[in-house]
């Protein structure tokens, strides 16, 4: 029997009305026809440049915005067809940590205040002690101590902040936490303990994380499986391992390279590609205006994600490229 | 309700400069502090006591100068001008804290439910506010008079109509500032709708915005009560106020130049005292807000 | 012999306290750069690096005082009037900032933010100075930089605009670059690419380079030298492979296992405990004694001094050289 994914991502749009009155109304479609699974008890990265749709992929997974087509089923619910009732009681099981550790705690609270925010809104709202021993308990369960709920966040550095925003995510103990590029803002030096502390969860509480980020190393260090998107639609995903072992889209192969590296030293030997023309985007690949093997089909006919037909040895792993086959034995070759 | 800590840094000597600097900034709110609040204590004191009944009339004794008759002398009809003073004090600051209560009442409300709400509801009431605000005192003081009557109650609701609109804008901006912060995302995605947001978290962090924009405005009411009175649009004739004082000190502008300028200079410096005390609450509540 | 490009001795830099006292952000700071050089300087939050860069540009807020020597081609910065240090810093020092959205004036051309420059400080006509603004939009590889360079900063992407910061900087011919973390607001494609424009435009103009980040992997890539702070202190310098591959100091060391990377059968990170101090609440001794894997009770009781090990490598830790063995 196959077990329901924790969620289910199926043909996710979202298009956003941009333009003003002198340029005329144009439409931008930040997520194009998004379809993944996530499985309970993982972490999943996905993993993507400015405007590549991640963010509003985690605003449409949180349900704080609507999908413009497409459905986000949770635990097989369709969280857009819930009454609004429904999808109320529904958050204790979806909570979201971001970017800025300074902007998403509100500086006028009380830490204590801040995480207990979310029970609040829970039907057997516990009382003042049981909520006072839930976010005790919660701050030293992510590396705080709990006479740390009567101070103000700007008492906190940046990763503390992080560890509160995360303590605030975890206290109705869902089944799924969103960090939106929730390490990218801190020091290297804590960055490593946000990090693992988010694989702690995963691995003592189950919780399933969606993680969402830039930085390939992150994800490459704490992920179980990834993806990668750009212009708003997937065009890899796999195991995270075998993905940054072995990418299968160009696009990937490109954003590896470009990582800097500290055992790297110099510049690397091969001059990364820039954008050269502007293209089309409603046909072909989007991303074959900086594609190294671009070929005529891929500005005719719209790229899908598909299994490798001779990927035996690559399970689970899918690439939206016409030319992916050739991606393979160049890199076997060299 | 800030919860500041006191600086992690060892306290040291203060140098004379730094103290200076300290002292020039907190200026305007010590100054303006003091002000309004000594026109505060002695508005309260004409309560209960006042030097002569500022109604007493003694024609023999009038046009009398300062200290000739009484601390401050007396006008046309022989009545005390520092009783006058007094009791205009408190009717002026009365009428001014009581309008600009309710306009920044019901401009708040306005303000956050459109930052709240957004789209048409948003739109619907920002254009009202620019009608109301396009129509001066004055004249809204005029059309309530002549369905009221004079008096105080006219003269309050006059001046919060016009305030509605200023709070409401100061606000509505807040707000939506306080609407893109992620920790209100953090709370849509707890669950929680907009009047809980709005209570929770947006009026917080407006407060100090909406403090400081009070102050401001209560000088602006003294003016505008004083110009209602001026026109005779304000509390009816037996009550002093400091701009029928004014008024009826036109007549007499040559032999008792007194009698316009001290209610003048009352006005003047009640209105210095509310826009120095603003600003100093501007530099001493900002600050804090920038520095996380 | 001959005078550095860029000298600095014993650089404080102090900071008015609310309570009016003073206190050192960064102390006891020094460093050289030769011409066409080039040299990385890493630090996380509060390390001071962007202060550094900061004071040597001139540009220190009001409430921050620097005292010491900044030496560029012999002369003391911190002595010379404001005139003075505007043509220097106009003419010898080009800076490139994080975010160039915010160094770029919104209401302006690209076109006349690179022009204006040239027409203050070269004299030349604002034809000329226009024409030349193309020309140097063509050199940071800006696509269509003729029509570019009518256009507003806000029509630009975030590649773009630092590809103007670059143009603004470079029309000056400056001997000297500073790049404070120019590419950590970027996409690390267009990262690659900026990175590759001040490799060859550092190249081709002969000019020495300072590139400040928080980023270990940018500095591998582009600097010959790498200096390492840490709570406004010098910790390590020395040739960025050197310092990269064997580290000599702690913290060092513990910067470079800290850089996220796959750990074998789900192992987790390796971390640094504890918090970048902020620079009213450091530790007494070494600075970073309070984290510190391999401290000893000698390090809390004084600030170790900095001590050369090799020529060219500097380190401050009373442990470096009877640790240098792994």
């Amino acid at each position: 029997m196959i077990e329901t994914p924790l969620l289910d991502i199926r043909d996710l749009s979202r298009d956003y009305a941009g333009g003003g009155p002198f340029t005329g109304r144009h439409v931008t479609r930040a997520l194009d026809a998004v379809s993944m699974t996530v499985q309970r008890g993982t972490i999943h990265g996905i993993v993507g440049e400015s405007g590549c749709g991640k963010s509003t992929l985690a605003r449409l997974v949180m349900a704080l915005d609507r999908p413009t087509s497409g459905r986000v089923l949770f635990e097989g619910e369709d969280l857009f067809a819930l009454p609004a009732r429904a999808l109320k009681r529904r958050r204790r099981d979806f909570q979201m940590v971001f970017q800025d550790p300074f902007g998403s705690l509100d500086p006028r609270q009380t830490v204590g205040r801040i995480v207990a925010e979310p029970l609040h809104v829970l039907d057997g709202k516990p009382g003042r002690a049981e909520c006072r021993d839930r976010v005790a308990a919660m701050l030293e369960a992510v590396g705080l101590s709990a006479d740390h709920a009567a101070r103000y966040p700007h008492a906190f550095s940046g990763g503390q902040r992080q560890r509160i925003a995360i303590a605030r995510a975890l206290i109705t103990e869902p089944k799924l936490v969103v960090a939106d590029e929730a390490v990218s803002a801190l020091d290297l030096s804590v960055q490593a303990q946000v990090l693992n502390l988010l694989m702690d969860l995963r691995d003592r509480r189950g919780v399933t994380i969606l993680f969402i980020t830039h930085n390939l190393a992150v994800v490459d260090a704490v992920a179980d499986r990834v993806g990668v998107m750009y212009r708003g639609r997937l065009v890899e995903s796999g195991p995270a391992q075998a993905v940054f072992a072995r990418p299968l889209h160009p696009y990937t192969r490109l954003l590896a390279e470009a990582e800097p590296d500290v055992t790297r030293f110099g510049r690397p030997d091969r001059a990364p590609l820039t954008v050269s023309t502007a293209i089309d985007l409603d046909v072909g690949c989007s991303f074959r205006n900086r594609c190294p093997l671009a070929v005529a089909r891929c500005s005719t006919e719209r790229p899908d994600l598909r299994v490798l037909r001779d990927g035996a040895d690559m399970p689970d792993r899918q690439t939206a490229c016409h030319r992916a086959e050739v991606l393979l034995e160049t890199e076997t070759a060299g | 309700m800030s919860g500041v800590p006191p600086p992690s840094a060892p306290r040291r000597v203060r140098p004379v400069a730094t103290a200076l600097r300290q002292g020039l900034s907190r200026g305007p709110l010590w100054i303006g502090g003091l002000l309004i609040g000594f026109i505060g204590a002695v508005a309260l004191l004409s309560l209960v006591w006042t030097p002569l009944p500022p109604g007493k009339l003694q024609i023999v004794q009038k046009l009398k100068p300062p200290l000739a008759q009484g601390l401050l002398g007396t006008d046309h009809l022989g009545r005390d001008v520092a009783s006058m003073l007094m009791v205009g004090a408190w009717n002026s600051l009365s009428i001014a804290v009581l309008a600009v209560a309710m306009g920044a009442f019901a401009g708040t409300l306005l303000g956050v439910a459109a930052a709240a709400r957004r789209g048409w509801f948003e739109a619907i009431a920002m254009r009202a506010n620019d009608v109301i605000f396009a129509v001066p005192p004055i004249l809204s003081a005029m059309m309530l008079g002549a369905l009221l009557g004079t008096g105080r109650f006219t003269a309050i609701i006059a001046i919060s109509v016009f305030m509605v609109p200023v709070f409401a804008r100061v606000t509505a901006s807040a707000a939506r500032q306080v609407w893109s912060r992620d920790y209100v995302q953090a709370a849509r995605g707890a669950g929680k709708g907009g009047i809980r947001i709005t209570i929770d978290h947006v009026l917080p962090n407006i407060a100090n915005q909406i403090i400081v924009q009070a102050t401001i405005q209560l000088g602006l009411a003294i003016l505008t009560e004083a110009g209602l009175s001026f026109l005779g649009l304000g509390m009816a004739p037996p009550a002093p106020t400091w701009g029928r004082m004014l008024a009826d000190a036109q007549t007499y502008l040559g032999r008792a130049p007194w009698l316009a300028i001290l209610p003048g200079l009352a006005i003047a410096l009640t209105v210095l005292g509310f826009n120095m005390l603003g600003d100093g609450l501007r530099d001493l509540l900002d600050p804090r807000e920038r520095s996380r | 012999m001959d005078e550095p490009l860029l000298r600095i001795e014993d650089l404080a830099i102090f900071i008015d306290g609310p309570d009016g006292g003073r206190q050192a952000i960064v102390a006891d700071m020094a460093l050289t750069l030769a011409a066409g050089e080039t040299l990385g300087i890493v630090g996380e939050s509060g390390s001071g690096k962007s202060l550094l860069s900061l004071a040597v540009m001139g540009l220190l807020p009001a409430a921050v005082h620097a005292t010491g020597r900044i030496l560029l081609e012999g002369r003391n910065l911190l002595a010379m009037g404001d005139d003075a240090l505007c043509s220097v810093r106009g003419r010898r020092i080009g800076m490139i900032f994080q975010e160039p959205l915010t160094a770029l004036n919104p209401a302006m051309t690209v076109g006349d933010q690179i022009a204006e420059g040239m027409v203050i400080q070269q004299g030349l006509s604002w034809r000329a100075a226009r024409q030349e603004a193309i020309v140097l939009l063509d050199r940071v590889r800006m696509p269509d930089a003729a029509r570019l360079s009518k256009t507003y900063p806000h029509a630009l992407s975030g590649g773009q605009r630092q590809r103007v910061g670059i143009a603004i900087a470079l029309a000056m011919k400056p001997a000297l670059m500073i790049a404070d973390e120019p590419t950590t607001a970027l996409d690390v494609t267009v990262q690659a690419e900026v990175l590759d424009i001040l490799d060859d435009l550092r190249r081709d103009a002969g000019m020495a380079l300072i590139l400040v980040s928080h980023d270990l992997g940018v500095i591998a890539r582009m600097c010959a030298r790498t200096l390492v702070l840490y709570a406004g202190r010098r910790m390590e310098e020395g040739a960025t492979r050197d310092v990269l591959t064997k580290p000599l100091n702690p913290y060092t060391r513990g910067l470079l296992r800290a850089v996220p990377r796959r750990q074998p059968e789900g192992g987790r990170l390796q971390t640094i405990p504890g918090t970048v101090p902020s620079f009213a609440a450091r530790p007494a001794g070494c600075c970073f004694s309070d984290r510190c894997p391999d401290r000893i009770d000698a390090c809390h009781a004084d600030e170790p001094p900095w001590t050369r090990a090799t020529p060219g490598r500097g380190v401050r830790c009373i442990r470096a050289h009877g640790e240098r063995a792994p």
